[in-house]
């Protein structure tokens, strides 16, 4: 083992207060002081762009750099998913379908040899 | 849920619910827990530190990057500092879901905040958001957050188990399962032109920004997304009237 004995387990006490101190205190401060309407309503932005922002880079930054091509094949499987899911409204069905395409692109562009 | 039934959900079908809306996201979560399990294992850190990791951290983006920084030779000091970074986020998620938990116990708060994770926030603020007059809304949060709890800790005995051999995972593409849930949540969710504001500068300033360590891109992203939805709401609305009572009061 690389580390000195006692050195883990620390990181793993430090990591569990770090985590901690960012999901409690403004769970129960918030709660107990009640939060301004303005913040209120801007809070309300937060699920949608927590979920944009996770999903672009993860789809788009291929190799360290955006890509915007048909070679991308997470390109076309996000865009069969956000289909299936703006047609059906059904999570499953727009995952499967999203999970197949990347499937299948996959195996065309290794047939086009690209 | 069941159209047609007018009573309200018990205590257990709300539990029930919340693990029920939970499962799909396992399609993502497990692979990435395995993942994590492999990959500390591989990097020389023992099973059972990587398993306590999973069992009393319980945050995934934050575990994942301090493996890599364990394993490249980073102090205490670095990767406690970064793992407070990459939580900042959860900030945002607790202070959504403050208004909705703030007349629950103490005990209830602590657990709640204690398995708090970006997949439990998303499901469950869209339960608390319902119209509904349900009581039990809690249970609800409770499910979902049983259920990421107990699959995050058997995913990580898995990739520790399975160590390095689990040929790698993007290659099944499994490394898509994620985005691909996220995309199947955020496309109902858009049903106002502000909402479209929101994620376009979100989604732009990800992109721009995802070069920055610690994901403070992600954090600049929501924040900026968000502030942007919201103006985008106050303009077309009009400026709201300023005779409100709070106005007159303040």
């Amino acid at each position: 083992m690389k580390w000195e004995t006692g050195f883990l387990p620390l990181v793993v006490a430090g990591m569990v207060a770090a985590t901690f101190i960012s999901r409690y205190p403004v769970l129960f401060l918030a709660g107990r002081f009640g939060l301004p309407p303005r913040v209120m309503e801007t809070l309300r932005y937060v699920p949608p762009a927590v979920l944009i922002a996770i999903i672009l880079p993860s789809v788009l930054i291929q190799d360290d750099s955006l890509s915007l091509t048909l070679r991308n094949e997470y390109l076309i499987a996000a865009l069969i998913t956000a289909a299936a899911a703006w047609r059906t409204r059904r999570l499953l069905v727009a995952i499967v379908a999203g999970m197949a395409s990347l499937w299948l692109w996959r195996a065309l562009l290794l047939l086009a040899g690209a | 849920m069941e159209p047609g039934t007018n009573a309200l959900p018990g205590r257990r079908a709300e539990l029930q619910n919340g693990v029920r809306a939970t499962l799909p996201l396992m399609a993502g979560v497990i692979p990435f827990g395995a993942i994590f399990g492999a990959l500390a294992v591989a990097g020389g850190i023992p099973g059972g530190i990587a398993a306590a990791m999973s069992a009393f951290v319980f945050a995934g983006s934050a575990q994942l990057i301090a493996v890599g920084l364990l394993t490249a030779g980073a102090g205490l000091l670095v990767v406690v500092s970064t793992t407070f970074f990459v939580n900042l986020r959860h900030n945002l998620y607790a202070a959504t879901l403050a208004p909705y938990v703030k007349h629950l116990p103490q005990h209830w708060l602590l657990a709640l905040a204690f398995w708090l994770t970006d997949e439990t926030y998303l499901v469950v603020i869209q339960r608390y958001a319902q119209p509904d007059a349900s009581a039990y809304k809690h249970w609800f949060h409770l499910g979902s957050a049983l259920t990421m709890y107990t699959s995050w800790q058997f995913s990580t005995w898995l990739g520790i188990w399975a160590g390095g051999s689990i040929p790698n995972p993007a290659g099944w593409g499994l490394d898509f399962a994620l985005p691909a849930i996220f995309i199947g949540m955020l496309v109902p969710l858009i049903r106002e032109r502000s909402m479209v504001a929101c994620v376009v500068v979100s989604g732009a300033l990800s992109l721009a920004l995802h070069g920055l360590p610690n994901q403070l891109g992600l954090i600049i992203a929501v924040c900026v997304g968000a502030l942007a939805g919201s103006l985008f709401h106050r303009l077309r609305r009009g400026t709201p009237a300023r005779n409100t009572p709070e106005a007159t009061a303040g």
